[in-house]
């Protein structure tokens, strides 16, 4: 992956040498796409886009100055991982590999762990010069991805750690959910939080990717992949590449991106709508079974009503107001399993009631 | 004697008889011998099954279908040995972790961890992965699905999962993320109908197109039922005539004479009747949530939209309840009381209402 | 042996006047009677693995004090309580079996104390046959040894005579305990029996079970089939039989020892139906229950409500007898507790306010009532699930009974929080059945009846089993149960007859 980071692009047959601590994704052999989220990090600093704060307060660390412990907290997809690793790759240059520690989920992170393999890598010295004699900075990071899902336990025996190896090791903490972390390490590190990406910005991004990846993509597919990812650029870059490996060489359309991302054509939710404003249950139950078989998943089809029933002129805010309630009655039930079937049938008859009264 | 449903089943991406634009894609992607994690979903008997084993057909040759059986151990932390059943080729092998029930965790580690260790031997010209298919991934603890997400991660290397559901809404947004999904809708009526008609063709039996619409309809799209309802008539009656009667599941028919005894009379004596009933269905394996939608769909044919409103709420309500308690019987008895005494009182005022 | 040592502590503490005085006025008496019925008794102490017993050979040990579930083990098949048709199921078997090689096992199931052994035994003298069984040798962990000790056992005891009788033609292996390591492992438990049983001269093996999940791991429908096993039902002990059974065994204790008096019929007629068709813990408690006089509050069960009668004398003596009292407290049955409260639940006693007839206080506190289930909440929300029902008049009085069932095992599944959300969860099940049902049934009382749903549960489990093995290429045990299984009883399709009667099993549905 040091690669990328050089050339800042690949081409398609380029083998990327090397492979993540975090194990994810990783070629061994031409054949296989390297996964285009990897491929499109970015390389610098500079190229993160839309978290000033942070951007600045890494320019400062990369011009010289000390690198506080941090903390990063967003939604999933703003370059919070993405953001460290390319100032740490700026840091360090070619000694990335043994300055950086690299832990997420998917290793297990018990107490053992952070006793272990944390405190061995932090005991290690961090020389400020490096093997050619040029300067680097006299620390090393240990990245913990996904920060959250770590015990309290492990990370109460983390405090010590940080306290105690902070002279020769940085720490920065990544989750999504910044009260999932306990107080005394929140205090320690400064937070950053990651804003959702602004729509434009994922444009372009998606957009130079399809130049760069010879993919034909109608400007109303973009446009969708924008919308449903919800500020999330993983998932759309994710969504776009599965989208290019389905239609092979054909052009994608927004049909595509709503079939890859599950979102449901907007017309089923409209005519749902209206069938709740007739009062004829039969045709309700038939309308509800049909989008059953049509296998849409009934939180994504609240998540559409929901969208719809907010921005709606046509609705009084009393009405509209009783169907949320609903709406969120029913994703909670959902959410512990509940019947698919069930939980919309409820709601549908619940707004043909509240249709019927007004 | 095979089925006609096994008999007729289509193995390769290009013959499957519906969703024509989306096997095109499937070959697409695994076109260039390899694919992400893939998640398919759609209701029962809508061909998720045959599509996947289409597409693992044409990214391993007919090797795919020499299938065997295999009974795998596992033994939880507190030394209980599970045991389930597996269903395997050389390349892939099919599991329902949800058999496991609370230990559905450790199966799907245990056999993750040992499919992705063991690399494929004879590498030569064949994929460098194994494919996990498992079934049922919505009915997973969260727990599973969990451990899932993040074996998921660890083994992408060495092995390609594929995921099969009901639908999306049971499986946690982590791993619907991860995955490609593939949206597998049930058959249209024409399509059931085309199918039928197809089946019957290369059996030599001539089938009534009345006969077929009526399948068609009474199969609730479901193609499997559909087919199996079509032989089941042959068997009835040869050869097959338009007004013939279509036999129904035994379930189905002691289910709806379970809410008819409900709309008989409203008592707890009637109550202790219909519970011994829904003792029956559970012990014959009938799911929860079809026998809540069953008796739901029969006991709210006589009543107004007001009522119908009103029991579907209980309906929903129970049933959610069910899913964070354990003793299923007392949910489905407990939804029967309140529509008993919701029923009898609408009862009541219908009568009042009339003098 | 144990009981000389155990027993002196045991019946002192007990307030018994027995041991000593008991001892020298009718140990001769006893001694005499016993021999008669141990007269052919050889000394036999237990062997380290195995017990080889001649059928009419009962336990040996001379203690001084025998539990009447012993004493008194019916010897002759005339003495059984037990239905005769049962009795001649099990005698009918064992006369075929030495005819019939290709039938060579059985399986006697049935609940505890519905004497299946008894049975067996009797049979077995009556026909002078001898049996062998297997005991789980104690100290061996290890799985492989268990294994092989078992093999070992069942090839010598099928094989060789026995060396000191003589005697291998009509001999019968019985087996009751079932190794650890196999019970865990039902496959290896199939390969060894279906092994064992295939040459046609080795000896009929008899399976005892009471536990109907152990029956159900480790004869499963196919070994059932393979094994050609002939299985035998015993139903729990009626209760007019186990009146004459009672009656009898303390008629001839009276015989010996006249140190206590008669229970009335209608108190034995409680211990049997606390009992639940257990003939051993019956006689357990009647035997403690009389020891040291008729008038033991032991015995003495609190009464229901509709028995009231009895409750009150009940009160009256044991304020008098405070030593006994605590006896009481300590050897408390647990069983007859537990339909006594079920009971003050389902059939609440409200004390009305003379101010307020609005208001009324509980005669039994529900607190109580809770704080003796915190141990097994499950059970008693279960068997109020099964019984309240009954209780009800009113549609409306359920609607509101029923939620609060369903609210007690919400807070009853939350594993995290069990240690506190059982009490919770108790108090509202035992509260709410008591103040929702306001229009009770009139008849006084009715039999309390088991809760179906763990059998429900098993049963279903079965039926999957079933599934698996009738289609072991089905991966969705829902579709296979909703979509084929139904279509395949109508196809007429051409299976063995015993995959044909598991799907008959699936489909069919009781009215």
């Amino acid at each position: 992956m040091q690669a990328f980071l050089k050339t800042g692009k690949l081409g398609k047959d380029e083998k990327p040498s090397g492979s993540k601590a975090s194990g994810k994704e990783d070629s061994k052999k031409g054949s296989r796409p390297t996964p285009w989220v990897e491929k499109y990090r970015p390389k610098t600093v500079d190229d993160v886009v839309e978290q000033n704060e942070i951007v600045a307060v890494l320019k400062q660390c990369l011009s010289g100055a000390d690198l506080p412990h941090f903390l990063f907290y967003g939604p999933p997809g703003t370059g919070k991982t993405s953001t460290i690793i390319a100032a740490a790759r700026q840091l360090f240059g070619d000694m990335y590999k043994e300055r950086i520690l690299e832990l997420n989920a998917s290793d297990d992170r018990g107490i053992q762990v952070i006793r272990d393999k944390v405190k061995v890598f932090s005991q290690l010295t961090a020389s400020a010069v490096r093997p050619d004699g040029r300067p680097c900075p006299p620390y090393k990071i240990v990245i913990l991805d996904e920060a959250d899902s770590m015990t309290h336990a492990a990370q109460a025996a983390l405090r010590r750690t940080m306290e105690k190896e902070s002279r020769s090791t940085r720490f920065c903490l990544i989750c999504n959910y910044v009260s999932c972390i306990i107080d005394p390490l929140t205090s320690r590190c400064s937070k950053f939080r990651f804003k959702p990406l602004g729509e434009g910005m994922m444009h372009s991004r998606l957009e130079l990717i399809c130049r760069e990846e010879n993919v034909k993509c109608e400007q109303a597919a973009l446009k969708c992949l924008v919308e449903t990812s919800g500020g999330d650029l993983r998932r759309a870059i994710t969504c776009l590449q599965s989208c290019a490996r389905l239609k092979g060489s054909e052009g994608i359309t927004e049909q595509d991106v709503f079939e890859v991302t599950g979102v449901i054509p907007s017309h089923w939710i409209v005519g749902l709508l209206k069938i709740c404003q007739q009062s004829d249950f039969q045709k309700l139950e038939a309308y509800v079974e049909e989008l059953m078989c049509e296998a849409y998943s009934a939180s994504r089809v609240l998540e559409q009503l929901h969208e719809i029933v907010i921005k709606s002129t046509d609705l009084s805010d009393h009405h509209k107001s009783v169907i949320c309630e609903k709406i969120a009655l029913c994703s909670y039930r959902l959410q512990d399993g509940a019947s698919e079937f069930l939980e919309l049938l409820d709601l549908c008859s619940t707004i043909m009631k509240s249709n019927l009264k007004i | 004697m095979s089925l006609w449903v096994d008999k007729y089943r289509p193995t390769n991406l290009s013959k499957l008889d519906y969703h024509k634009t989306q096997a095109a894609y499937l070959k697409n992607l695994v076109q260039q011998g390899d694919f992400p994690h893939l998640l398919f979903y759609g209701p029962s008997g809508a061909g998720k099954k045959t599509r996947i084993m289409a597409l693992l057909r044409e990214l391993y040759g007919s090797g795919v279908e020499r299938l065997r059986m295999e009974h795998m151990n596992f033994q939880t932390p507190s030394n209980k040995k599970i045991e389930i059943m597996t269903v395997s080729s050389n390349y892939h092998i099919e599991v329902n972790p949800s058999d496991a029930g609370i230990y559905d965790r450790i199966v799907i580690m245990d056999l993750i961890k040992g499919a992705a260790q063991t690399h494929q031997l004879d590498a030569s010209g064949q994929r460098d992965f194994k494919v996990i298919l498992l079934t049922e991934v919505d009915r997973l603890t969260k727990d599973a699905q969990h451990a899932l997400r993040r074996t998921m991660e660890k083994y992408v290397q060495t092995c390609r999962l594929i995921l099969c559901a009901n639908s999306t809404s049971q499986v946690i947004p982590a791993i619907r993320s991860r995955c490609l999904g593939v949206r597998v809708p049930a058959p249209t009526h024409a399509e059931i109908i085309a199918v039928l008609q197809n089946v019957c063709k290369k059996e030599g039996v001539p089938l009534p197109d009345e006969l077929a619409d009526r399948i068609a309809v009474k199969c609730n799209r479901n193609l499997r039922r559909a087919i199996l309802m079509c032989e089941a008539c042959k068997v009835q009656q040869f050869p097959l005539t338009k007004e013939q009667e279509i036999a129904e599941p035994d379930w189905q028919v002691y289910l709806r004479d379970t809410a008819s005894l409900v709309l008989q009379e409203q008592t707890p004596k009637k109550l202790l009747e219909v519970r011994t009933r829904l003792y029956e269905l559970i012990v014959h394996g009938i799911p929860t949530d079809i026998i809540f939608k069953g008796l739901l769909k029969e006991l709210i044919k006589n009543c107004d939209l007001q009522l119908k409103t009103a029991v579907i709420e209980l309906a929903a309500t129970h049933e959610h309840r069910l899913h964070r308690g354990s003793k299923v019987i007392f949910y489905l008895e407990s939804f029967i009381a309140k529509f008993m005494a919701l029923y009898l009182q609408f009862m009541e005022d219908t009568i009042g209402g009339m003098f | 042996m144990e009981w000389s040592w155990i027993m002196p502590s045991f019946s002192k503490q007990f307030g018994m006047k027995t041991v000593d005085e008991d001892e020298d006025a009718n140990f001769d008496n006893r001694k005499r009677a016993r021999l008669s019925v141990e007269e052919e008794e050889t000394k036999h102490e237990q062997t380290v693995k195995c017990t080889e017993k001649k059928a009419n050979n009962f336990g040996g040990d001379r203690g001084i004090q025998k539990l009447w579930c012993d004493k008194y083990k019916p010897k002759n098949v005339d003495d059984l309580v037990i239905n005769r048709k049962k009795v001649l199921e099990v005698e009918n078997w064992l006369k075929c079996v030495w005819r019939n090689p290709h039938c060579k096992t059985l399986l006697i199931t049935g609940p505890p104390g519905s004497g299946k052994l008894c049975t067996l035994t009797a049979v077995c003298r009556s026909l002078g046959f001898s049996y062998i069984e297997w005991t789980n040798p104690l100290g061996i962990t290890k799985d492989s040894s268990q294994e092989l000790k078992f093999q070992e056992f069942l090839l010598q005891a099928s094989k060789y005579s026995s060396l000191i009788t003589g005697e291998s033609d009509k001999r019968i292996v019985l087996i009751k305990d079932i190794p650890s390591f196999l019970l865990e492992n039902p496959s290896v438990f199939h390969e060894i029996i279906i092994k064992h049983t295939r040459p046609k001269n080795i000896s009929p093996i008899v399976f005892i079970i009471s536990c109907v999940d152990v029956v159900r791991d480790l004869f499963p429908d196919d070994v059932k089939f393979q094994l050609n096993l002939a299985s035998i039902n015993f139903n729990p002990v009626t209760e007019t039989a186990m009146v004459k059974a009672l009656e009898k065994v303390v008629s001839l204790e009276r015989k010996i020892d006249r140190s206590f008096s008669v229970p009335s019929k209608d108190e034995m007629l409680d211990v049997s139906r606390t009992c639940d068709g257990d003939l051993r813990s019956a006689l357990l408690k009647l035997q403690f229950g009389l020891e040291g006089g008729g008038n033991s509050d032991v015995f003495k069960i609190p009464m229901l409500d509709s028995n009231n009668k009895r409750t009150r004398i009940k009160k009256t003596t044991s304020k008098k007898h405070g030593v006994k009292q605590i006896v009481s407290e300590i050897d408390k049955d647990k069983k007859l507790d537990f339909f006594h409260l079920v009971g003050r639940v389902l059939y609440p006693k409200k004390e009305v306010n003379s101010n307020d007839p609005k208001k009324f206080t509980f005669v039994h506190s529900p607190g109580e009532i809770v704080d003796s289930f915190l141990t097994e909440p499950n059970k008693l929300v279960n068997i109020l699930h099964e019984n309240y029902l009954e209780r009800f008049t009113n549609i409306k009085d359920v609607c509101s009974a029923s939620e609060l069932l369903e609210n007690s095992d919400i807070l009853l599944s939350d594993y995290s929080g069990r240690d506190t959300l059982t009490e919770y969860a108790l108090s509202v099940t035992v509260r709410g059945l008591m103040t929702t049902n306001n229009h009770p049934t009139e008849t006084k009382w009715k039999p309390l009846s088991k809760s179906r749903i763990y059998t429900t549960e098993c049963n279903k489990k079965q039926n999957i089993n079933n599934l698996r093995t009738l289609f072991p290429n089905v991966q969705s045990a829902d579709d296979a149960l909703l979509d084929v299984v139904p279509y395949l009883s109508k196809l007429n399709l051409d299976l063995p007859p015993e995959k044909q009667a598991i799907l008959k099993s699936l489909i069919t549905y009781n009215n």
